[in-house]
């Protein structure tokens, strides 16, 4: 049966989208283009604040141009601070992209079906924005084009690395959110009306003429689609495991307590793992309400999302503990000076607050049925990423700020009138302005900013995924039914996967074969 | 009578003196000797120094010799305990500060002689003081000499020592290749899927 | 080797200059005759350097050039070899020796350089840190630029800002410095220090605006200290050395095996150090630090506490 084919256009358009091969439904279709259509005013509204945040981000950035890095905060033992974090952060949090998307595509698990798309513009989105963060952290960054000259290149470099790394990420991620879009791109094609002369909707046609190509939904189509979806899925999970080691170096290459730890590569991508699919959760969440995603986004996804955080959690938590563990148990004065003042020294809030916050709470979240749903994982989300951003600040500070000519253990000496003076060799102390801050806060408005904007040219539902999905549950619930007729094919069943898009393809034409 | 006797004690008187005068000189030579030389014209010892590279080999040796060593009365110049002190002139720092290479007691020949290795090729200012037991410094003499060879305690710049240290270049070249073959594999997939697509969009599929 | 007491020294030097053959004018200026010409120039030929460095790289982009390592970083001067384990004695090897036994902490030297390179307070690029040591006594230990012959700092910059010049000085390059600040993360020293803010303002200098001479400060990038690279080659001493009250820093020659301080002392570099049983500071980090201190009261500069 033919879903409406509302275009109308040519040849080529028929023969795909009213496609032989997978029934268009219609309900998908018009929920994955609402953002595209919607015509709230809310959206203006929130778009223009948000605006406004990164408005007075950019606006602090300019005063730090100005007056140089001092003002926020920065001193010669805090040299490295809140950017850093933010940095390593920002970029981990685009992780989401890589686990739901890729690594729940290779595991075969349909379910992620809906939440792909948002998934992988989470990651495109923040991905950037991490990166931009290395312009307020640099001291001269009218002198960044340096890093793409490649005869001032210092291929020893960690930065250097990190650069090429992250870089390359970015082409993943941006190819990764490319190729599923082209049948979407197609079929949303046909939703705009034809007489529909606006400038948004003219813009639309160029945008999704040029992303669509010559995809025609035909087999041959398909499979090459698949196959290069599955080639760069492949792929995209080396490279995140790397890019985030390649982070790490930057701090491990020093010699610091607290930088030099052997662990930070795993400990990095497993921050980054966890924080991700937390940010992915927010996302589904906030954009599910907004656009009344409720039937395709179901709380069945936020707990196995939830499940998923769980599991990266408790790793990290683990991973944590051992690195304290061992670094407080059997160290040099350095690194059990350091574990002090995280545990129980300067910086103790921070770290218990993470602790308590990302460690301890989402675990309780998940493991108690009662809070298992969408609202308790959504909140443990919340928590998650604020934590691991502060968590991070923890990461970075404390070991900037050691003295390394050896200083005493306690941060503060009393003078003879009883007050507390610190020496020049206590702990270097960092603080925050409203420079970071606002610069700080200004990312994270500039989230939900272009995801907003994103989708209002991008369908928000993988449509030509989910319609596949859909088509493999009916062939598969036909199947059984057909597995009681004798004779039948339903053997074949057993081998099934049900997340193959080609077997998929194969059953339904088998199918239809059969029935004919 | 009286006009007769004065000038006969006036002859007597200067006789006296004359004589007594010729006999302390002759039989106190010394005395004589001092007054001469604090006013006559016999020359002050001056130290005569030479300094020369052994050849063939990094080291030179430097002797200072007090000329004339003796005294026109034949005492010798030397005074006793006399030290000479052997130094050279830095060129590496702008007040070119005297490095004090050795020293040696004068002989009785009134020489002293050492040898050191210099540590720099080219010029080298050699500059000899003596020194009496009380430390008062009483003569001084320089040369300078060109020393071809020299002996470098210290090594130059150490290579690094580092456990991965002989991986280097191989390591990066091939992890840049990998990053290279990782951009064109993204990239010519995204081109393969554009130009692919569509190719049999006139034909209905062969399956269906 | 017989000791000299500083007037002694002073007074031979005094009679010396007076007569003989070659020997210096008192005038200050420098006889070309008997000065040994250093191989190395920082001034004038750092840019020169750069700018071949830069075209002949550039040139073979995608060859060798391309692929240069942190080891080929180190400048090469005029064509002139990387240093070698064989050096020529026209080149330097600064070093620095730091007699604790004498500092009193009066932080002169911290002063001096302050002054002659325009900083800010916080900037020590040379700074006297007030120890205590085991026993609880209290020394003052001066800790400038280790100059380290397998620097820490050198790999780490993404843009090759840092380098280490044929006569073993580590030098900043302020126009090419971004401010990543990894270098003050890998330092084992603490010895870098930043230009946070804007920097103090300097009048015209002898020496143009160079790694050797990075005065006035730029904005934004890291700044430390370059052994007063810019007076080294006229054979001036560095500004901390020279205003030492107590003649406690040594400049050094490493190749020469030679050092003086502030009162003229010179020194039998290898005989000193031995004798006087002088360490290296953070020595089991690798970095190959080129300044030794001479202890003498049995401190332990890795574990003796600051304060």
């Amino acid at each position: 049966m033919d879903g409406p084919n509302s275009s109308g256009y040519g040849m080529a358009v028929s023969a795909s989208s009213g496609s032989t091969l997978i029934e268009p439904r219609e309900d998908i279709r018009e929920a994955a283009m609402r953002p595209v259509f919607d015509k709230g005013r809310w959206w203006k509204f929130i778009v223009g604040g948000l605006s406004a945040v990164v408005l007075l981000g950019i606006i602090a950035w300019a005063v730090q141009l100005a007056d140089g890095l001092g003002v926020a905060g920065y001193n010669n033992r805090a040299f490295w601070a809140v950017y850093e974090a933010d940095l390593v952060a920002f970029i981990g949090v685009s992780y989401g992209g890589a686990v739901v998307s890729a690594i729940l595509r290779l595991t075969k698990a349909s379910w992620r079906a809906p939440l792909t798309r948002i998934a992988e513009a989470t990651a495109l989105v923040t991905l950037p924005i991490g990166m931009l963060f290395i312009v307020p952290h640099l001291g001269e960054p009218s002198r960044i084009w340096e890093l793409v000259w490649p005869p001032y290149w210092n291929l020893s470099s960690p930065i250097l690395w990190d650069f090429i790394a992250v870089s390359t990420y970015l082409l993943a991620t941006a190819v990764f959110f490319y190729l599923p879009l082209i049948p979407d791109a197609k079929i949303a094609l046909e939703r705009i009306s034809p007489e529909d002369h606006s400038l948004k909707a003219r813009t639309l046609r160029v945008l999704y003429r040029s992303v669509a190509g010559r995809y025609s939904g035909s087999y041959s189509d398909r499979r090459l689609l698949h196959g290069s979806i599955g080639l760069v899925a492949i792929m995209i999970i080396p490279m995140a495991v790397s890019v985030h080691s390649v982070l790490s170096f930057a701090f491990a290459s020093s010699s610091r307590a607290g930088y030099l730890e052997t662990i930070f590569p795993v400990y990095f991508v497993v921050a980054a793992l966890y924080s991700g699919v937390a940010l992915v959760v927010i996302s589904a969440a906030l954009l599910r309400k907004a656009y009344h995603l409720e039937r395709y986004i179901t709380s069945r996804h936020f707990v196995r999302l939830g499940f998923i955080i769980a599991a990266m959690g408790a790793a990290y938590l683990y991973l944590t503990f051992t690195e304290y563990l061992i670094d407080g148990y059997s160290s040099t004065r350095d690194e059990a000076a350091w574990v002090r003042q995280i545990l129980i020294g300067r910086y103790w809030i921070p770290f218990w607050f993470y602790f308590v916050a990302a460690g301890v709470l989402p675990l309780v979240i998940i493991a108690t049925k009662r809070f298992r749903n969408t609202k308790g994982v959504v909140v443990a989300s919340s928590f998650i990423v604020f934590a691991m951003w502060i968590k991070r600040l923890v990461i970075v500070i404390p070991p900037a700020t050691e003295a390394l000519v050896k200083s005493p253990l306690k941060v503060a000496t009393t003078t003879g009138a009883g007050h507390l003076a610190t020496t020049a060799s206590a702990w270097g102390t960092y603080h925050f302005t409203w420079v970071p801050i606002s610069i700080t806060l200004a990312a994270t408005a500039a989230i939900p900013l272009l995801l907003l904007v994103l989708f209002k040219f991008v369908p928000i539902l993988p449509i030509s995924e989910m319609e596949e999905m859909a088509e493999v549950d009916e062939v598969i619930e036909a199947a059984q039914v057909a597995m009681e007729r004798p004779g039948s094919w339903g053997g074949r069943l057993s081998t099934l996967h049900r997340g193959s898009a080609m077997t998929r393809a194969r059953v339904y034409e088998q199918s239809r074969r059969q029935e004919q | 009578m009286k006009k007769v006797l004065v000038p006969k004690i006036f002859v007597s008187v200067a006789m006296l003196v004359g004589l007594s005068t010729a006999a302390v000189w002759w039989l106190f030579p010394g005395m004589a000797d001092a007054a001469t030389v604090s006013n006559s014209s016999v020359a002050q010892p001056s130290l005569t120094v030479q300094a020369s590279e052994v050849p063939g080999k990094a080291v030179a040796t430097v002797s200072a010799v007090l000329t004339p060593l003796y005294s026109p009365t034949g005492a010798s110049m030397v005074p006793p305990g006399a030290k000479a002190y052997f130094y050279v002139h830095l060129t590496q720092f702008q007040s070119s500060p005297l490095l004090l290479l050795g020293s040696s007691p004068l002989n009785s020949g009134g020489a002293a002689q050492i040898s050191y290795q210099p540590t720099w090729k080219g010029q080298q200012q050699v500059v000899v003081e003596v020194e009496n037991s009380a430390g008062k410094s009483l003569y001084q003499g320089s040369t300078s000499f060109v020393a071809t060879r020299f002996v470098a305690p210290f090594k130059g710049t150490v290579e690094a020592i580092r456990p991965d240290g002989g991986i280097g270049r191989a390591v990066v070249v091939a992890l840049l290749t990998i990053v290279a073959l990782v951009w064109i594999a993204l990239l010519a997939t995204a081109v393969r899927v554009n130009l692919g697509m569509g190719m049999n969009a006139s034909q209905k599929t062969a399956s269906v | 080797m017989e000791h000299l007491s500083l007037r002694q020294k002073e007074q031979k030097e005094e009679h010396s200059v007076s007569n003989g053959d070659g020997a210096k004018p008192r005038d200050g200026s420098l006889d070309t005759s008997q000065v040994v010409t250093p191989v190395a120039l920082p001034m004038g030929r750092r840019s020169f350097l750069r700018k071949a460095l830069a075209t002949g790289v550039g040139a073979a982009a995608l060859g060798t050039g391309l692929l240069e390592t942190r080891d080929h970083r180190q400048v090469t001067l005029a064509g002139t070899k990387l240093a070698s384990s064989t050096q020529s004695a026209t080149t330097h090897q600064w070093c620095m020796v730091i007699d604790l036994r004498y500092c009193d902490g009066c932080k002169a030297c911290t002063a001096a350089c302050q002054r002659a390179h325009y900083l800010h307070e916080d900037q020590t690029w040379i700074r006297v840190f007030d120890m205590t040591d085991a026993s609880g006594n209290k020394y003052h230990m001066p800790r400038p630029c280790m100059m380290c012959e397998d620097p820490a700092c050198v790999p780490v910059c993404p843009v090759s800002a840092n380098f280490r010049t044929e006569e073993g000085l580590t030098l900043v390059d302020q126009s090419r410095c971004i401010g990543t600040r990894i270098c003050m993360n890998a330092c084992p020293y603490q010895a870098r220090y930043f230009n946070w803010t804007d920097p103090v303002p300097a009048p015209r200098q002898p020496f143009p605006q160079e790694p050797s001479w990075p005065v006035p400060q730029v904005k934004g990038t890291v700044g430390k200290c370059i052994f007063c690279a810019a007076m080294l080659p006229m054979g001036k001493l560095p500004e901390c050395v020279s205003g030492c009250p107590m003649g406690v820093l040594y400049l050094g020659d490493l190749s020469s095996d030679v050092a003086v301080n502030s009162f003229g002392n010179t020194i039998k570099l290898s005989q000193f150090l031995y004798e006087n049983d002088a360490v290296k500071f953070k020595e089991s980090y690798g970095t190959h630090p080129r300044v030794f201190y001479i202890l003498g009261h049995g401190q332990n500069l890795e574990s003796d506490k600051e304060g």
